[in-house]
């Protein structure tokens, strides 16, 4: 929203030694955030009237122009391209050197070989307007050489205030609002906004409300005689100042009257109503309405809308409709000041994506006290500017609504607490009444009435009024203090403590780099795996296909990080922690009040891998998920495992049990998806519950004795069937002695020439150990001895000697 | 005694002759050098026994000699220091190949950032929390006193999920702040309180290099007696400070939002341009980065806890803005990209 500093000047003293800055500053810090300003005395210094004395044709460029301007002292050469420029006409010259409102700055140039020293301005380029059609030209009456500032009489200062930081403030959204701050910042005095009474005239205006929740208020009148035509400059150019076009006198000063006090008016051409009367009620099924901006909108039984005895002609407080708009023939009016509910216009407006300066206003719940105020002053200047109309009808004001003025009753102990810093009673009080409020002095505290432009649900609350107070008291002098609390330590959050460490040691114990991935996925994603898209939970609003559906593993994503990443590198080794989304899984409350649930969203950690040049990469795999849940003392067993997702190669599968639950695995890449997925190199991945884990979780370690007596290791190496995994090998030879045999180590396997097909040579140490003695070879041999007769019966293995 | 001091230093010449490691270098050294036992010491000895008209000579004589000897030794270290290269060429190495054999991987920017701010939190006394990213309507909205009419959904682009059997008639929606984990965090401790959460956060727009719908967020919540806005900026201004590991400067101004009451923006003074104004701070000296206020008695109360007995404050801060602030980056997209052209630099 722009704001004009000298309409501000109207309600309220504003010194003249306080800068521009300095005014935004004081803004910012008690008001709102003051995005910028624009001074327009500044923005157009080195611009100034210039009369074109001769137009000529660029040699070298067809839509150039060469011209020579006289600024009074000089007489330029300026080449210029619009196509609205004609001798004898006055233009806004920027001399060479200047640098304009848009950043542009004006060098001595040539332009396709012809000198050009300055140049011809557009509304746009000057901060003007928004018009970039041609040059602005100016009225002939002006004398070259003035600066245009002067000339225009252009000595404002535009202040922008960020339209966000005033949501929750309706008053603030008008002139006289701001001003009135300006006023409590200052230490100011508020001139009264004051409007005229008039003598009713004879027509009746019927008005009927339908649901006075929904329009509180409606104010109507007629007036005729009105011509409608250019506004005059005054107003033209304060509505133009705060970046409004100007239309014509009666818009203009409908909007005059909404900049000014923040009431949106309406105008409505009085001859195209129907029975001349309004109805304010909800739309019809099936009801449509063309608005002023040309487009046919279909209405809701939810909308709210201005109607005459046939048909809408306003969607109410958003949009006026084409069929009443004023025009050039119209002669005679109706005004309409009026109140809508706030939640009903925002409804609307987001419902037709139509958001005006109207229903911005409405939306944040404008008192209705000023459709009043906002009636009369239109009037009043529609008398003025149109001096030939007449009004003849009586104001009709049809209304039903109260507002919760308070009076809210505040301790001074509770503001002083609240703020942290003692302040005195009097500054309180004379705050709050320089605000508006009206305060009753008690014991111990104050009862403070909330003036009606803020009671419509800004100011509600004690803390409320701790606002007002300490904003305006200035939250730069207030000492800071730290709180005074019991020094209790933290909870740890076991959770994301395991979270780190399992970080730290895959990025820095096993070279594996972590990625973010989006917790989204694409249907043609999850399709491209074969996955079954009714599992995912569906968004149902996506603005892409990359956002469709919710992850429930991390490994789609990561593999789409390796078909990215494989254009650069040949070895790759990803983690990712996240969380999953699973809908058939209760996991928190939607609420404490009801028995509902959100979807288990439990935190994974996945990793992928792949090295260029080993066709094995599961072995990677697994070696990182057993050394990291080693590490991490964890009591773990991976065991083959034939359930797993369906990108997984099933083949090469192991389940991830922990305190002997399965929470999760390590697998392959399935065959088919390497040519689907554009990838080469082989590529194992596991995924690891991170939130289960965390349940198992804890830093103990208890420390076992170093062995007293020395073991004796012997190795075994046997020709068994290709088949047979490792795994039964091991389970035959610990059962051979559980006591005894402390660990069974493979080191070789192998498979080809020598060794006949459909077998492999297998070759591992069993280490010997006792607790109690020094064993002998002797008694070890019995043992072992043992160990390959289980092994051959068994397996039939073959031992090789 | 003169015969004595040539025996000496003939002898000890000899000896290091034969000295072919370091070990040996310095026991010869020790046998002559040697302050109480040493074979010089000895003979310094011997000259303070002389008559006193020869003394001068005697004495000229053994500094003579500890002097050559001491220089025989220093040339035996450096013969023995040349030694040691001997095989140079033989064993030659490119010492400017690499081989990479230990390698480390890379933590994610944020995950470094994030580790650091709880740090930085946990040393206040601050626990750190967790909340579903994908959130009811109740805590996103509802019960952080956001009506289904506020206009503040205005602000927040959300994304909604389909109607789910478990939820009922509840709306869900990935959560657009941390915020949601106040009213859990409250339901569950109750007061006093004080934690923070790190997390990911979620608006339904269209990308660019300065937008991405999914973002990272650090709400902190303080609930305890008589919490003020005084405390509130002290507390501030410590994070902050940690934060960018030197004291900084803390401004705040009237923000908006509807959980809190007063809300606060807070602005940190331009580290870059100390407060002078440059184009990091769009020439304000101040740079807006904390969204913070007093919880609003009504959140107090949806989080089951009497507005009357405690107070506090809440804040939240853009944890992605950090991270690009810090390491310059351009592009947000870039964080959730997996491309470790990028992420190998952190």
């Amino acid at each position: 929203m722009y704001i004009s500093r000298n309409w501000l000047k109207d309600f309220v003293k504003i010194p003249d030694a306080l800068s521009a800055q300095e005014l935004g500053l004081k803004l910012t810090m008690a008001m709102a955030e003051v995005e910028g300003f624009i001074d327009q005395k500044e923005s157009l210094q080195g611009v100034v009237v210039g009369e074109i004395l001769e137009i000529k044709k660029h040699p070298n460029a067809d839509k150039l122009k060469l011209t020579v301007v006289d600024i009074d002292d000089k007489k330029l050469n300026i080449v210029c391209g619009a196509p609205n420029i004609a001798k004898g006409q006055k233009v806004p010259v920027a001399l060479v050197g200047t640098t304009l409102a848009n950043g542009l700055k004006i060098t001595k140039a040539k332009v396709r070989g012809e000198v050009s020293e300055g140049m011809l301005c557009a509304e746009d380029e000057l901060g003007l307007g928004s018009d970039h059609s041609g040059i602005l030209i100016l009225d002939k009456k002006l004398v070259p050489g003035t600066s245009l500032a002067k000339a225009l009489d252009l000595s404002d200062i535009i202040y922008e205030i960020d339209n966000k930081s005033l949501t929750h403030r309706p008053d603030l959204w008008s002139h006289y609002g701001v001003a009135r701050e300006v006023a409590a910042i200052l230490g100011e005095k508020l001139t009264d906004y004051k409007v005229k009474n008039f003598k009713d005239g004879r027509e009746k205006l019927e008005i009927k409300i339908n649901d006075f929740q929904l329009c509180p208020r409606y104010m109507g009148v007629v007036l005729e005689g009105i011509q409608i035509e250019e506004s005059p400059d005054w107003l033209k150019r304060r509505v133009e100042a705060v970046g409004m076009r100007s239309i014509n006198n009666i818009v203009d000063i409908t909007n005059y009257v909404m900049l000014e006090i923040g009431q949106p008016l309406h105008a409505f051409d009085y001859d195209r109503l129907a029975g001349q009367r309004i109805i304010v009620r909800t739309a019809e099924p099936g009801e449509k309405i063309k608005t002023l901006d040309d487009e046919t909108r279909k209405l809701d039984q939810e909308m709210m809308v201005i109607a005459d005895a046939k048909q809408p002609v306003a969607i109410a407080g958003v949009m006026g409709g084409a069929n009443t708009e004023i025009d050039n023939k119209t002669q005679k009016i109706i005004i309409e000041s009026a109140n809508f509910n706030h939640v009903s216009i925002r409804k609307t407006s987001a419902k037709l994506g139509l958001r005006t300066e109207a229903s911005i206003r409405f939306e944040k719940s404008l008192d209705p006290n000023i459709s009043e105020l906002g009636i009369k002053k239109a009037m009043e200047l529609i008398l003025q500017v149109c001096p030939q109309a007449k009004l003849v009808s009586r104001i009709e004001d049809v209304k039903k609504f109260k507002l919760a003025q308070g009076p809210i009753e505040l301790s001074f102990d509770f503001i002083n607490k609240k703020i942290g810093q003692e302040i005195e009673p009097k500054k309180v009080i004379d705050i709050l009444s320089s605000l508006g409020f009206t305060v009753k002095k008690k014991k111990n505290g104050i009862e403070v009435t909330v003036p009606t432009w803020r009671a419509t649900k800004d100011v509600a609350i004690p803390e409320d009024l701790v606002e007002e107070i300490a904003r305006i008291y200035g939250y730069d002098n207030l000492e800071v203090k730290m709180p005074q609390a019991a020094m209790e330590r933290p909870e740890v959050n076991k959770e994301s403590e395991l979270e780190r460490k399992i970080k730290n040691i895959l990025a820095y114990g096993f070279d594996m780099t972590e990625v973010y991935n989006y917790s989204f996925n694409s249907v043609a994603q999850i399709s491209k795996l074969g996955l079954k898209i009714n599992q995912y939970i569906k968004v149902s609003n996506p603005l892409s296909k990359e956002t469709e559906l919710l992850r429930r593993d991390l490994v789609p994503n990561l593999l789409d990080n390796m078909v990215l990443n494989n254009r650069f590198y040949d070895d790759i080794s990803l983690f990712e922690i996240g969380s999953t989304y699973l809908k058939e899984i209760k996991a928190f409350k939607v609420s404490d009040k009801q028995e509902k649930y959100l979807p288990l969203q439990d935190k994974w950690l996945g990793g992928v891998l792949q090295e260029k040049n080993n066709d094995q990469p599961f072995y990677i795999a697994k070696n990182i998920v057993a050394a990291l849940l080693n590490r991490l003392h964890f009591d773990y067993k991976l065991i083959k495992n034939n359930q797993l997702p369906i990108f997984a190669k099933k083949s090469s599968a192991i389940k991830i049990m922990i305190n002997d639950q399965e929470l999760g695995y390590i697998s392959e890449l399935a065959d088919n998806l390497y040519e689907k997925l554009d990838l080469d190199s082989k590529l194992a991945f596991f995924e690891i519950n991170l939130t289960k884990l965390a349940k198992f979780y804890s830093d103990e370690i208890k420390y076992k004795q170093i062995p007293k007596f020395p073991s004796i290791d012997l190795d075994i190496s046997m020709i068994i069937d290709k088949n047979i995994l490792w795994e039964e090998v091991q389970d035959i030879v610990k059962q051979t002695d559980n006591e005894l045999i402390r660990q069974v180590t493979f080191f070789d396997v192998y498979e080809g020439k020598g060794i006949p097909t459909g077998k492999k040579s297998i070759a591992f140490r069993i280490e010997y150990r006792s607790d109690n003695k020094t064993l002998t070879m002797q008694e070890v041999q019995v043992i072992h001895d043992k160990v390959i007769k289980n092994l051959e019966k068994k397996l039939g293995g073959q031992i090789r000697k | 005694m003169e015969l004595n001091i040539k025996k000496i230093k003939e002898q000890a010449f000899e000896e290091i002759e034969e000295i072919k490691s370091s070990e040996e270098w310095q026991e010869i050294r020790n046998k002559y050098f040697s302050r109480k036992s040493g074979e010089l010491a000895k003979l310094i000895k011997d000259v303070k026994e002389v008559s006193d008209d020869l003394k001068p000579k005697f004495g000229t004589l053994v500094n003579q000699v500890k002097e050559e000897i001491g220089s025989a030794l220093d040339q035996k270290w450096a013969e023995l220091e040349k030694d040691q290269s001997k095989n140079l060429d033989k064993d030659f190495i490119d010492v400017t190949l690499n081989i990479d054999k230990y390698k480390l991987g890379h933590l994610h920017p944020m995950t470094q950032i994030q580790t650091e701010l709880e740090d930085i939190f946990k040393s206040m006394g601050f626990m750190i929390l967790d909340g579903p990213e994908l959130e009811s309507d109740y805590y996103n909205f509802e019960a952080l006193n956001i009506p289904s009419w506020h206009p503040a959904r205005d602000a927040q682009d959300t994304f909604y999920v389909e109607e789910l059997p478990n939820s009922g008639k509840e709306k869900l929606v990935l959560r657009t702040h941390t915020s949601p984990v106040q009213v859990r965090a409250m339901q569950k401790y109750g007061a006093p309180l004080r934690c923070v959460v790190p997390g990911r956060v979620f608006r339904n727009e269209a990308t660019d290099a300065s937008h991405d719908h999914t973002f990272y967020q650090l709400e902190g919540l303080m609930i305890d007696k008589d919490i003020s806005i005084a405390n509130l900026v002290a507390v501030m201004k410590e994070m902050l400070s940690a934060i960018f590991k030197q004291e900084v400067k803390v401004r705040l101004r009237p923000g908006y939002f509807p959980f809190v009451e007063p809300g606060f923006e807070l602005d940190f003074g331009c580290l870059i341009c100390q407060g002078n104004g440059c184009s990091v701070c769009k020439q304000t000296g101040w740079i807006e980065f904390v969204g913070s206020g007093m919880v609003h008695p009504n959140v107090l109360k949806y989080g089951g806890i009497d507005p009357d007995k405690w107070s506090g404050f809440a804040f939240g801060l853009g944890t992605t803005r950090l991270v690009m602030m810090k390491y310059s980056i351009d592009d947000i997209r870039l964080l959730q990209s997996g491309d470790l052209r990028f992420l190998n630099q952190f």
